[in-house]
């Protein structure tokens, strides 16, 4: 049984939309021009409060999602298995083929959603990079940000599709005007390697809508092609996997990967933390939003080969990362290195491993962001990425080597850091499905501390070596704020991460591998979402 | 077992959380706050602690729950603390000495302008040991766990802009990782098996039975990894000596008297699964003796005086192992007591020692010291004595009851050889004195050799003011003395004042409410005459062998100091267990790291992506030139085709 609410009679979702793009757009009018707005301080202001409102907005929105909400159609739960989004919004967009501007939100959702509004604060606030057009730069953080929200609203496969598309042109024309050295090559390949990963995602989109309408299901929404059972194992098998190469290249997954590292290194800090903290993650979202509901069966088959990319991709990305002297694609490798984990929770999906896997993105997001933005200040201080110019920095810039200790112990997951939460809630949930590959991620454990620490030792630790580097330069104020603002949120999390769990626990499968596998036998297709009350 | 919730845990937790912090404040207005401030933190919690011990009554614990940390439909994990007699053992001693430490650091450190940083770090480290100690559940203990390797780092590596302390640090950490990830390992197995973390509901007689032999002896090999880690037994030891990089009174706390015991109050914590096998209890002992004897044959040859004393822990600590082993948990915690005592005591005479002479750590520069810092030789003296296993000082009771309880041990893995392990044991014990008694010659006794160089050693480190006194050395100031003073009282009596009440109040013989196994030496245990002859004998020998080698010999040739050949080679080089390492994992390692960065993914796979990238960009361009433009090639390419398709059709 499979239940809509109704429409809330305010378009409280398409707001989250309409305030950043309507933001973009304004900032290329002429109000922001050179004329009213010499120094670009007005352009960051109203980029800044625009952002901030999204943050107030989903504060608002809290209210609707969560254990206990069950939106407005509360009247119309019925059973123990049904999928409630718990807000919706629905328009109609092409009514030929079926597709709608539909946007839900429910726990999974919301969680990302928050963790967009957070980076892109986060990134508007720190500092308006030097030699960029402060215009050019809100209106790409901004659009980036209505992309990334729209994916992560999107309840119809079209809509999703384009989101998902539409949200590589910030990024990649960010990198391409404004990255380093290599900025043309590394933005061509970036733009080339996810839209060939997504060009199957495409012709499956095609399939499916082609395959519902000969089954009498003329629509794309996630709810109705769930709800009719449509596809046989064989092709959930199929269509599954050409969802999975999707978004593995976008999450990314070893070894589909290689356009990351080199995007890490070219795009500029604010890109870097953009694309590091979120769009990556529209690859995880989407594998538990679409491909584990739509192609159980292919999960079920192939759970221990996604298993083992991920727990592969845990220890390649470490060993990878300890050869780096760049630190740019350190950080790329820790990521994928960090991601691993969230593969590894999503292939053993038992109700614990798919929040943990939820929660590690979101920490992950909120640590790689932190992380981005203050090496980010370094490699500024030292016009280098190279670790061998750098040395014994922490007598000179305390407030960043303190924040920078912070995010790496983040990084290496101690506990009361939000990462610890994600990653031993992924493993201990991995660990009866999967122990092989659980173990062979731990090592992974011990890998991360070794390379991150041998960074912050090569930066902060030892002679120093960056005479030139004065007193004055650490972090200033709003920058320090907003590190101890995202420092705050990941000792939060990790504290207390009841609530935050409990949100996403309302939006992520309830159903155990069993119950998974016994539909995929035949049984209703309908309940692969647990609603509490 | 009674439980009653009682709020003063989050106190004693609290104090020094909140010390740490401000203890790092109230630093930047003015940095000798900050050592009061972080001494007074300590000493609330050991107040709390003493006033919940007071009251603990027989079958009966105290109980904080902080509700749940994570917590799901499926998986849900309480913070909670218990506050039961093993925890009051440790948390007594963890504030007790602590409080006697930071004291002692308020006069080590007041040349340091990092001052509240230091404070700041050590009070951190004895919250996240109280956690440790206090933690209900193995998640909670393994915060606890993780935040006392944290601290141990930041404080290793205190004095950063030496790049060996800061490296050493690292080592530290990821040692202790390696040894996390056991306890993760047994976390999760032991999870798997009963769907509890909880401590008290592990041990429960139904959960073992659930966990069984086979789970359990992974989930026990988890648990002893992680211990050695902790704990510095082979093979996770060599971060050990090189945490000596840290400021002494770091070694004095957390290298000697409090972290690295954490392995074995794991081990106690956790009886019931590690003897669930009794192959892991016969590794431990085995474990326990090779690293006692191997870290007891270093020390002899080390120069540097905390290295002597690192290596000296890392083999008492195998003494402590060697009664987990032998399932007389309360005789280890009863080792710890008394070795918190008087290495504690120990680490902070060495302080003094260095801080009189000027940062230096070399033993050979030193010697005759005892009439220039009289009150630090009497209580080096008598903590040597007391490590050396001498009645009645303090290591005799603890050590005798270790012997002891070696020969009565049931493991079936360990019988046969038991008078073996008994024997080893024995001959660490002579060697302990040995060594010890070497140092405290090279230290006190003979004639003054430092002062010759002109220039202050700053091997602690280069933040310290220099001294502009005069070279000779010099007594430490009180607020160090008097603390080394108790440490020495302790040494001297407070093996033999607990020697009658401790192992019944853990094992709960006569008294009731044990939390350990009872001691299968029984509670009236009596030491005869032979017994207190017998038992410091290994000690008596080793310290005569020792006076005449090191004093009396070397008067003669000072060669004699070390010793010769092949053992000076072995022992001096540390059994070259450090270049080994290197050589079998982190080389191969290393290798690895390049391997997968360049030829794995820079080379295939992102090589191959390159690959397809240039192939459809070379057809592409074929593509470009077969379009010419010119009808003439588009017939000849029309009449080929058709020609081909042609043929394919008549064959057919």
């Amino acid at each position: 049984m499979i239940v809509i609410p109704e429409d809330l009679g305010w378009p409280l979702l398409s707001l989250l939309l309409i305030f950043p793009a309507v933001g973009a757009l304004l900032c290329a009018t002429p109000l922001f021009s050179q004329r009213f707005d010499a120094k670009g301080s007005v352009v960051r202001f109203w980029s800044i409060g625009i952002s901030g409102l999204i943050i107030f907005h989903l504060v608002i929105l809290s209210n609707f999602v969560g254990e206990g909400f069950v939106g407005n159609a509360a009247s119309v739960v019925g059973g123990s298995d049904a999928l409630v989004f718990q807000v919706q919004e629905k328009y109609p967009w092409i009514p030929s083929i079926g597709a709608a501007f539909s946007l839900t939100l429910d726990g999974l959702s919301y969680v990302f959603c928050a963790l967009t509004a957070l980076v892109t604060f986060a990134v508007l606030l720190w500092s308006q990079p030097k030699g960029i057009s402060p215009r050019a730069w809100c209106a790409t953080v901004l659009a980036g940000q209505c992309a990334v929200m729209g994916a992560f609203l999107a309840s119809d496969l079209v809509l999703f599709y384009v989101f998902y598309e539409i949200m590589l042109l910030p990024v990649v024309a960010g990198i391409a005007l404004w990255g380093g050295v290599g900025r043309i090559a590394a933005s061509y390949k970036f733009a080339l390697y996810t839209l060939v990963g997504s060009v199957l995602m495409f012709l499956s989109i095609l399939y499916i809508g082609w395959s519902a309408r000969t089954q009498g299901v003329i629509s794309f929404e996630l709810s109705k092609l769930l709800g009719a059972g449509l596809f046989s194992p064989k092709e959930q098998i199929l269509l599954g996997a050409a969802f999975f190469l999707a978004f593995a290249v976008k999450a990314p997954v070893v070894p589909f990967h290689s356009w990351l590292p080199d995007t890490y290194r070219e795009a500029p800090h604010g890109i870097a933390a953009f694309v590091a903290a979120l769009l990556g993650k529209v690859g995880l979202y989407g594998l538990i939003r679409f491909a584990i509901p739509l192609f159980p069966s292919f999960f079920d088959t192939y759970g221990e080969g996604i298993a083992m990319l991920g727990a592969v991709g845990v220890v390649y990305g470490a060993l990878a990362a300890m050869h780096q002297l760049d630190i740019r694609l350190l950080l790329a490798y820790s990521s994928i290195s960090h991601l691993g984990f969230c593969i590894l929770g999503i292939a053993a999906r038992t109700p614990t491993a798919l929040s943990g896997a939820v929660f590690q993105a979101i920490s992950h997001g909120v640590v790689t962001a932190g992380l981005f933005l203050l090496f980010g200040h370094l490699i500024d201080l030292r016009k280098s990425q190279n670790f061998v110019d750098f040395g014994g920095l922490a007598g000179r810039i305390p407030r960043n080597a303190f924040f920078l200790m912070v995010f790496s112990l983040a990084a290496v997951a101690l506990p009361l850091t939000s990462s610890f939460v994600g990653e031993f809630m992924i493993l201990i949930g991995s660990y009866t499905v999967y122990p092989v590959w659980t173990l062979l991620a731990m090592a992974g454990v011990v890998l991360g501390a070794v390379y991150t620490f041998t960074a912050y030792l090569r930066v902060m630790f030892g002679v120093d070596r960056c005479t030139d580097v004065q007193r004055g330069s650490d972090l200033a104020i709003v920058p320090t704020v907003v590190a101890a603002a995202l420092a705050l949120v990941i000792l939060f999390l990790g504290v207390y991460p009841k609530p935050v769990l409990s949100i996403i626990e309302s939006g992520i499968p309830g159903g155990s591998k069993a119950q998974l596998g016994d539909r995929a036998a035949g049984d209703t297709v309908a309940g692969s979402f647990v609603v509490r009350s | 077992m009674i439980e009653a919730s009682d709020n003063r845990i989050a106190f004693l937790l609290l104090s020094p959380l909140f010390g740490s912090i401000a203890a790092y404040l109230a630093g930047r207005i003015s940095e000798r706050i900050a050592g009061v401030l972080a001494s007074c933190a300590v000493f609330f919690s050991f107040i709390v602690t003493c006033s919940l011990w007071s009251e603990l009554q027989p079958n009966s614990s105290f109980a904080l729950s902080l509700g749940t940390w994570i917590a799901t439909d499926h998986l849900s994990l309480p913070f909670g603390f218990v506050f039961d007699r093993l925890s009051a053992v440790m948390c007594l001693v963890i504030t007790g000495i602590g409080t006697l430490i930071h004291i002692y650091s308020v006069g080590y450190m007041a040349h340091d302008e990092s001052r509240p940083r230091f404070f700041s770090y050590l009070n951190l480290f004895v919250a996240a040991m109280l956690t440790l100690v206090l933690g209900s559940s193995l998640p909670v203990l393994f915060v606890g766990w993780e935040g006392v390797g944290l601290c141990s780092y930041l404080l290793i590596g205190f004095w950063f802009t030496n790049p060996e302390f800061a490296k050493a640090g690292r080592k530290a950490f990821v040692m202790n990782r390696i040894g996390d990830l056991g306890l993760m390992v047994a976390m999760f197995a032991l999870f798997a098996a009963t769907g509890t973390l909880d401590i008290k509901a592990l041990n429960t007689a139904e959960n073992l039975a659930k966990i069984g032999p086979a789970v359990g002896c992974l989930a026990g090999l988890g648990l002893f990894v992680a211990a050695t880690g902790k704990s510095a037994q082979i093979p996770l030891f060599t971060w050990l000596p090189d945490a000596m990089a840290g400021p002494t009174p770091v070694s004095a706390l957390i290298h000697a008297a409090t972290m690295v015991t954490a392995g074995i109050y794991l081990m106690g914590r956790m009886y019931g699964v590690i003897e669930l096998d009794p192959f892991v209890p016969a590794l431990v002992c085995w474990i326990a003796l090779g690293t006692a004897f191997l870290a007891a044959t270093t020390a002899i040859a080390q120069n540097d005086i905390k290295k002597v004393l690192a290596y000296s822990t890392v083999s008492q600590l195998g003494f402590m192992f060697l009664a987990v082993g032998a399932g007389e948990y309360a005789v280890a915690l009863f080792h710890v007591v008394t070795h918190a005592f008087f290495k504690a005591c120990l680490f902070l005479s060495a302080g003094s020692v260095i801080y009189g002479c000027h940062h230096e750590q070399d033993m050979r520069k030193m010697g005759g010291l005892s009439s220039y810092m009289p009150a630090t030789c009497i209580a080096y003296g008598i903590s040597t004595l007391a490590i050396a296993g001498i009645w009645p000082f303090a290591g005799f009771f603890s050590k005798h009851a270790i012997l002891d309880g070696l020969a009565l041990s049931q493991n079936p893995y360990l019988l046969p050889w038991l008078s073996c392990i008994g024997w080893g044991a024995k001959v660490v014990a002579l060697l302990t004195a040995l060594y010890m008694t070497r140092s405290f010659v090279m230290t006190f006794m003979g004639k003054y050799r430092g002062g010759a160089s002109a220039h202050p050693h700053h091997s602690e480190g280069d933040n310290k003011a220099v001294d502009t006194h005069s070279h000779t050395p010099h007594e430490a100031p009180l607020v160090m003395v008097a603390p080394v003073l108790v440490l020495a009282l302790l040494s001297l009596g407070g093996g033999y004042y607990l020697s009658h009440s401790f192992l019944p109040y853990l094992t709960g013989t006569g008294v009731g409410g044990g939390v350990l196994p009872l001691s299968k030496m029984g509670s009236d245990h009596e030491l005869g005459f032979s017994g207190i002859l017998s038992g410091s004998l290994p000690g008596v020998i080793g310290i005569g062998l020792g006076v005449v080698l090191f004093h009396v010999a070397t008067a003669l040739k000072d060669s004699l100091r070390r010793p010769a050949g092949l053992f000076e080679w072995l022992f001096a080089g540390k059994y070259y267990v450090d270049e080994i390492y290197d050589a079998v994992i982190v080389a191969p390692l290393t290798f690895t790291s390049g391997v997968v960065a360049r030829a794995l993914d820079k080379g295939i796979v992102d090589g191959g992506v390159n690959a397809v990238g240039r192939i459809s960009e070379v057809s592409g361009e074929l593509v470009r030139r077969a379009t010419t433009g010119q009808v003439a090639t588009y017939v000849v390419m029309m009449f080929v085709a058709a020609s081909v398709f042609l043929g394919l059709f008549v064959q057919k």
